[in-house]
């Protein structure tokens, strides 16, 4: 339990001490930096590199959580019986281990994260871990992981997070700790659980005066009217499959897999054998070969069918079967669509267009 | 914490050849503790691994009652059943399982049973057809039309035989125009035209149906023709699995996972998005 | 934009066409427009913020009339199409536009993209009507079409590696450039081959240099020089440096520029160059 909720006042200088602290600890640091006139979470080692200048990172959070690309199990060839329990003197770690014979996971701390990401974890938490079938990887890397989020200031003409219940720039919903940029060199940071107490350790930080919560108070209403964007699912989707309507709506996508992998939500993978390892990666809906059998037939053949699933599945299956969108309302699909879709714009379509054509 | 993606080490213990590209693989767990705990509904299906070359699900198509082993009749299509057609008595495979929902056996006591399946479809309808023939008393009655492109295509082909020596069920073969050969004495046509010749009582009858999407879809056209509710009708489908364990998202069709509320369904469930079977 | 509409307009109405392919405005910024009847032509526009190559389409209307919106750094994948078998001339009607630059959606200062700065094609070298440029025809810069890759040639064998490995850790193998290059329309990827699997497909650091590098040499002699890879990519990796690169060997060693003219034979994946194959409808599938 932590002792109460907890907010006070740090300087810029302060935070990167505490940030280095934290990697001087041996734990991993994962904090926005600049590349390449983009911003990525990448794991750093001097806080120096950390950029504090960015809208949002381009991959959402959940790469860390359920990686692009994770080893799952490790086995050996030219054994009988292959050595599944015993790994290859070559990979790092001899022990048996609950997550399959890889080696353990490292602790790590996730800062620069911005409340949309927090949410999805939250939303991913679902069909991995309260299912019939947990899935350890994700549950160890969730269990480690401790989440610094930062509010947002400038939301961009893509984002959408307020239409969700527990959305918003400031929203601290899925998040250890939330830091709030209140001043040139001023932080507001809000501990928010356990995780986030062991963190920030020092109880002599200032507690914010009557000013600084009331600067608070209009940042967020100043960040929150930026927002222009609202998510309006029709209530008849489902009914609404067969309308013509997806058919012409599909016509300008070139089916990659962009809002697919960029989505702070998609989670879905494929699992293959590579050599010795057995691993799994990201794979979006979109493409065709996604839906192969064996036998060479492809369920979900046009493009229009792939387009139209990735839609059901965010907004009308997966509130099916786990009562809530898939979607966080980060806006990264319509920000980095080639051609600019916008599903907020579609789903608009379609509601207007008559069930069957 | 169980490892959900962790196959359990099993060996191959006798390869039966049932057609030119399907073989029947009895199979039995490494450890006894395993062998001893492995139990499963008919309909379920278990992921096999090849190591270094991947994993594919396959229907049980061994009766849960026949323990220390279970049997899968595999077709060879792909890089992974390529690879398992290639191994012999003796090597190790990854078995994960069992997954899905199995056949709803409790429903359909008491009716009339109808199995239609077509080539290799026959396989996961095997299952519950044995499970059937040591209940004999909950199912009395057991009607099969089977059917393949060729004679050399049917699988099973001993157990066929007996069935049809049988007569206390009613066994009906078939192979398609062109595909008899000169003893051949079952009927020639295809499973949807055989069925309406046969014109099977609707009434309290459940009919469970596999084979290729194509032929499932004319199949349930027909059914529907002759009067069959849609409840009655249960198929299993196929479909691209990897993780087996509803996560991955391949087998997604509508709000079901094919591998955990699935891979059988009866008629009404389906009938939405039949396009994407 | 008048004279662009009516030829769309005019299109539709006398059934030559099944649908015009062009830009549209919508929400302040510029979208691939298909325009299936007349009174829905009125949406066409043409301006420098129309950067997207509309030949990427041709890949879904394979054996239709359709009439397509070109520039002319856009038209040349069509004379590679063409080269390649991939469509019949008689079922593309191309709108040809005379361009002076379209913006770099990634810079911040709205400048023109870079291929534009040694553009040759002002005026598609392949139409069926050509619509006049509107405003300022401000020549482009002149200079050195290869410089930036002769000077990255200099730069030390470790640097040059370690630069393309910085790149290639960020790709997520989203084939967004595949997908929105004309030139990759290959039914089944080499990606996607898995018996044998020659391309690793998950993302590691080896599969990303092994996909991206297929990619550059399965384009060359082929790469329009477009862009929209380039533009496409969300972690904005410099696939043009590597499409260039071949594009400097093609002139280099075979003085051939791909996409120059439809009669001409393609420079090294041409299997009959002695012999005239006309395309037949059983090639187009």
């Amino acid at each position: 339990m932590i002792s109460e909720m907890k907010k006070f006042i740090i300087s810029k200088n302060e935070l990167k001490k505490i940030l280095a602290g934290i990697v001087a600890e041996n734990i991993k640091l994962i904090a926005p930096v600049s590349r390449d006139n983009a911003f990525f979470l990448e794991e750093v080692s001097d806080a120096e590199k950390i950029a504090w200048d960015y809208s949002n990172v381009v991959k959402p959070v959940k790469e860390h959580i359920f990686p692009m690309r994770e080893v799952l199990l490790d086995f050996g060839r030219g054994t009988d019986p292959p050595a599944l329990d015993e790994p290859e003197a070559r990979s790092s770690g001899k022990e048996k281990n609950p997550a399959g014979n890889m080696p353990p996971v490292k602790e790590q701390v996730i800062f620069g994260l911005r409340p949309c990401d927090a949410r999805s974890l939250l939303v991913l938490d679902k069909p991995f871990l309260q299912e019939k079938y947990v899935d350890s990887y994700y549950k160890e890397r969730r269990e480690k992981t401790t989440l610094i989020a930062m509010a947002c200031l400038n939301p961009e003409k893509t984002c959408l997070c307020s239409s969700f219940e527990n959305g918003g720039p400031f929203s601290s919903a899925g998040s250890d700790v939330l830091c709030v940029q209140t001043g040139q060199d001023e932080f507001l940071v809000e501990i928010l659980s356990e995780k986030g107490e062991k963190i920030f350790k020092n109880p002599s930080f200032a507690q914010p005066s009557g000013e600084v919560l009331k600067k608070l108070e209009n940042l967020k209403a100043d960040s929150e009217a930026k927002i222009c964007k609202a998510l309006k699912v029709p209530e008849n989707l489902r009914e609404l499959f067969e309308a013509g309507t997806w058919e012409t709506e599909s016509l300008s996508c070139i089916a990659c897999g962009i809002c697919r992998y960029l989505s702070a939500t998609c989670y879905c993978f494929n699992i293959t054998d590579e050599f010795e390892q057995r691993l799994r990666y990201w794979i979006p809906c979109s493409f065709k070969n996604y839906t192969k059998m064996t036998s060479g037939e492809i369920s979900r053949e046009k493009k229009s069918a792939r387009f139209k699933h990735w839609y059901f599945h965010k907004f009308s299956y997966h509130k099916d079967n786990f009562g809530e969108y898939l979607c966080v309302g980060c806006g990264r699909c319509i920000k980095y669509c080639p051609v600019k879709i916008d599903f907020t714009e579609v789903l608009g379509k379609i509601g207007n267009s008559k069930q069957e054509q | 914490m169980q490892n959900i993606y962790l196959p359990e080490l099993a060996k191959i213990e006798k390869i039966t050849e049932e057609t030119p590209d399907i073989k029947t693989f009895d199979i039995s767990f490494a450890d006894a503790g395993a062998r001893e705990k492995f139990t499963y509904l008919p309909g379920q299906f278990i992921m096999m691994s090849v190591f270094g070359f991947g994993e594919a699900p396959f229907g049980l198509a061994s009766t849960p009652d026949r323990k220390g082993y279970f049997q899968c009749s595999i077709k060879k299509m792909g890089k992974v059943t390529s690879e398992i057609h290639r191994l012999d008595a003796g090597n190790i495979v990854g078995i994960r399982g069992p997954y899905g929902n199995g056949f709803p056996v409790k429903e359909i006591e008491g009716q009339r049973l109808l199995f239609i399946a077509g080539g290799i479809g026959l396989a996961p309808l095997r299952s519950l057809i044995y499970y059937c023939f040591e209940r004999r008393k909950k199912f009395p009655d057991i009607t099969i039309l089977y059917g393949a492109r060729t004679v050399k295509d049917l699988v099973y082909k001993p157990e066929l035989k007996k069935w049809q020596e049988d007569k206390s069920i009613k066994t009906v073969l078939t192979v398609d125009p062109g595909g008899e050969d000169k003893n051949w004495t079952g009927k020639i046509g295809l499973v949807p035209k055989i069925l309406a010749e046969m014109n099977p009582f609707a009434e309290n009858t459940a009919v469970v149906l596999c084979g290729p999407p194509i032929m499932i879809k004319f199949t349930f056209i027909e059914l529907l023709r002759m009067g069959f509710r849609e409840k009655q009708v249960i198929t299993t489908l196929e479909r691209t699995m990897q993780c087996g364990v509803g996560k991955c998202g391949h087998c997604s069709i509508d709000k079901y996972y094919v591998c955990k509320d699935g891979p059988v369904f009866n008629y009404e469930q389906i009938k939405t998005f039949l396009e994407e079977i | 934009m008048k004279e662009l509409i009516d030829k769309a307009k005019e299109l539709l109405k006398e059934k030559k066409v099944e649908t015009v392919i062009g830009y549209r405005e919508i929400r302040g910024c510029v979208v691939p427009a298909y325009v299936d009847s007349p009174c829905d032509a009125d949406c066409l526009i043409f301006d420098k913020r129309c950067v997207y190559n509309l030949a990427n389409y041709l890949k879904w209307f394979k054996n239709k009339n359709v009439a397509l919106v070109l520039k002319g750094c856009d038209a040349k994948s069509i004379n590679v199409w063409l080269q390649e078998f991939q469509i019949k001339r008689e079922n593309i009607f191309i709108i040809g536009v005379e361009c002076y630059g379209v913006m770099n959606e990634k810079s911040a200062d709205a400048g023109l993209s870079d291929k534009c700065g040694h553009c040759e094609a002002h005026v598609p070298n392949i139409y069926d009507a050509v619509i006049k440029h509107q405003g300022d025809k401000k020549e482009s810069v002149q200079g050195e079409p290869f410089k930036d890759i002769q000077e990255f040639e200099k730069l030390p064998h470790d640097e040059r590696w370690d630069f393309w490995k910085k790149q290639f850790e960020k790709c997520i193998k989203c084939y967004a450039c595949r997908e929105i290059c004309p030139m990759c329309y290959c039914k089944e990827c080499i990606v996607e081959r898995n018996i044998p699997q020659w391309i690793m497909s998950s993302p590691s650091v080896k599969g990303n240099f092994e996909w991206n590098m297929v990619r550059a040499f399965h384009l060359a002699g082929r790469c329009v020089e477009c862009g929209e890879c380039e533009r496409a990519c969300p972690v904005n990796i410099p696939l043009m440096k590597l499409n260039k690169k071949l594009i400097k060997e093609m002139k280099e060693l075979f003085d051939y520029s791909a996409g120059q003219k439809e009669d001409v034979k393609s420079a090294i994946d041409d299997f009959y160059p002695e012999k005239d194959i006309k395309i037949d409808d059983k090639m187009i599938r």
